[in-house]
């Protein structure tokens, strides 16, 4: 408890405190424009944050993580542009809201939704992970392989497209791991004789190419086809907004949605590889089977809580595994551990016992943040919706790239991470196109070293015997939920098959 | 949408890939070599799923994309960050950013010209500023700013 008192003070002071609530501004502005978001703006902050103090570099992370997503749902209400993925389910009900004229009351339901959200999430990260942590502790190197196999068998249990891509990207990620000197004897591997490569593929520049440059080339071909259409002629209206906050009256009937959802976003957040997107349609899906009598799809509010109240959950226990375990629970979690890396910090069990300072400082920072979102998100509702629709996208993408290559010579003071930017820009670029997750490339680049140094040294301490996974409880436990995930989407894809025959 | 031949082809592209990786590994002691020929023999399975996957639909389409001139612009722009690390050192920050900003700009479309100037010189001379003075992080200097 003392911890967290002492995080609170540390927040507070004005020299901290200044950063979270410029994190919080940018993180609106960002999550308003359409083609930016949270992981573009972390990779892009990553390298600013190198020579900044630990407590001033997490508290303006944290910040804007916690409130891009929240200014997502702007452009989605009052434009049927969502300015993040995590909002594209925001427009389902909050545009026809704006349409009816109830634009301010769906952007006050949709700030209120995300503060709940983001504070009950706040709140089971404060809790949980300190004490998953204390468990991890005791983790030997079977824990952490079993862990690591746990990680990567989420991806294909909750991948919601094509399972077979989602393991190749999971075993392309592993590969790339292996790159740079061995965990066991230091042999080089895969580094072609190139000195920046013993250590392995430099993560944060991997990141700045796989978010930044990779939006910069959707940017590109994006324009190209608005081009090819003969220019944007479409001429985008604001609705008038009116009263934001929402009455007393609504709020009760909105509670049994939020807890619901909120509980939701909890659940998939602290599940490493499950995604946000999967939080916001199962709790839309849920405020619909909940709320049989509503038309959903027309304006009912609480097609704007469930998944606004869902994705704010998602952020901050996301962070659980990642403070707890160092197995980063989405994309956005992953550039905090090359952020908590940059810094010279272990992300895992150790951070709370080497650095409590700043683990207890991220802790706290989501739920300020939230509490300063809520009003911040009010005020600058009105004012974000007029104003960002007026840069042009050109400006944009050209000034995101620069600060890409900037940041990515940044890092090493080298040109080499300039081409490593690139490289995994293209390659993030390719991805998209071919249909290819993201996060699994990252998650498993993380677990590939603790997959192949737990599995080694279990080897060792077992004298070659492979039992030893299986003798001690937690990695049996591990193990055996690792297998319900891979069996998962056998077992789906057998019933639907068994559906569509009896159809 | 995907079509069958760009999983087909990216089938092809890994398997060569998890070969390559194996063989490559099999020069390395046993120790270090191991983790890297299982996750090779993983990876080909894998791509032959994929490759079988594909076949499976070749009926859908015989394209491979719908319109090969949506990539004009990302190549552009990746040829263009690539002569950028080249100059970098050669040129100076300042001036091979201000060509990017200005080479980008306009690949993107934008047409106003002095517009484009002077959002390049102010972006780059902002972040030259940050990054140089504020951040301390040693960018490469061009031949008009003394050291």
């Amino acid at each position: 408890m003392e911890h967290i008192l002492l995080a609170f003070a540390n927040l507070l002071h004005p020299s901290v405190f200044i950063f979270l609530f410029s994190g919080v501004c940018i993180g609106l502005i960002v999550g308003s424009l359409p083609g930016l978001n949270d992981t573009i703006t972390l990779a892009v902050l990553i390298p600013v944050t190198f020579s900044m103090e630990p407590t001033a570099a997490f508290a303006l992370l944290v910040g804007v993580y916690c409130s891009a997503c929240y200014g997502g749902s702007i452009p989605a209400i009052l434009l049927k542009i969502p300015g993040t993925a995590s909002s594209v389910v925001t427009t389902f009900d909050g545009y026809p809201m704006a349409q009816q004229g109830r634009a301010g009351e769906a952007l006050g339901i949709s700030t209120t939704s995300s503060v709940f959200g983001g504070l009950l999430s706040s709140l089971v990260l404060m809790f949980l992970a300190p004490v998953l942590a204390k468990c991890a502790l005791r983790f030997g190197p079977p824990e952490y392989f079993a862990l690591s196999i746990l990680g990567l068998s989420t991806v294909a249990g909750m991948s919601t497209n094509n399972v077979v891509k989602s393991l190749i990207v999971c075993a392309i990620g592993l590969m790339i791991s292996t790159i740079g000197m061995s965990p066991q004897t230091g042999f080089p591997r895969f580094t072609m004789d190139n000195p920046w490569l013993l250590e392995g593929i430099p993560f944060v520049p991997m990141l700045i190419g796989l978010f930044g440059l990779t939006s910069v080339l959707e940017v590109a071909e994006e324009l190209w086809k608005v081009q090819k259409a003969g220019g944007d002629k479409k001429k985008l209206v604001i609705p008038k907004i009116g009263r934001i906050l929402p009455t007393r009256k609504m709020v009760k009937r909105l509670l049994p949605t939020w807890i619901t959802s909120a509980t939701i976003g909890n659940v998939i957040g602290v599940i490493p590889g499950a995604g946000m997107l999967m939080a916001i349609y199962l709790a839309y899906d849920q405020a619909i089977r909940s709320n049989k009598d509503k038309k959903f799809g027309t304006g009912v509010p609480e097609g704007v809580a469930a998944p606004e109240a869902a994705n704010n959950a998602v952020v901050a226990s996301s962070m659980v595994p990642l403070l707890a375990l160092g197995v980063p629970g989405n994309s956005t979690s992953a550039l905090f551990l090359g952020a908590l890396m940059i810094q010279g910090l272990r992300p895992g069990p150790s951070l709370f016992q080497d650095s409590p300072d700043i683990a207890y400082l991220i802790i706290v920072g989501f739920f300020v943040a939230n509490l300063i979102m809520g009003p911040l998100g009010i005020l600058m509702g009105k004012t974000l919706s007029k104003v960002i629709f007026k840069i042009p996208k050109q400006m944009l993408g050209a000034i995101i790239g620069l600060l890409c290559v900037t940041g990515a010579f940044a890092v090493g003071n080298s040109t080499f991470n300039i081409w490593v930017a690139l490289f995994f820009g293209i390659v993030g670029y390719t991805f998209n196109k071919l249909k290819l997750p993201h996060s699994p490339l990252i998650l498993a680049m993380v677990l590939g070293a603790m997959m192949e140094r737990g599995l080694y040294q279990s080897l060792v301490l077992s004298k070659g015997s492979p039992m030893i996974f299986f003798e001690r409880p937690i990695s049996l436990l591990m193990l055996t939920v690792a297998a319900l995930f891979i069996i998962a989407p056998v077992f789906k894809y057998l019933r639907s098959r068994k559906t569509r025959a009896s159809v | 949408m995907i079509y069958w031949k760009n999983d087909f082809l990216l089938s092809i592209f890994l398997l060569l890939v998890s070969i390559a990786t194996y063989v490559s590994a099999l020069a390395y002691p046993e120790v270090p070599g191991q983790f890297p020929k299982f996750l090779a023999i993983a990876f080909g399975g894998l791509s032959l799923l994929l490759m079988f996957n594909a076949i499976s639909r070749r009926k859908d389409s015989g394209k491979f994309f719908e319109d090969i001139g949506k990539f004009y612009g990302p190549t552009m722009i990746s040829i263009g960050v690539a002569i950028y690390a080249f100059s970098l050192k050669h040129l100076g920050y300042i001036t091979s950013s201000i060509l990017l900003v200005l080479y980008v700009i306009f690949i993107l479309g934008y047409r106003d010209k002095k517009r484009a100037l002077i959002t390049s010189i102010i972006t780059v001379v902002l972040v030259f500023v940050a990054f140089r003075i504020f951040l301390m992080v040693p960018l490469p200097l061009d031949f008009f700013i003394p050291e």
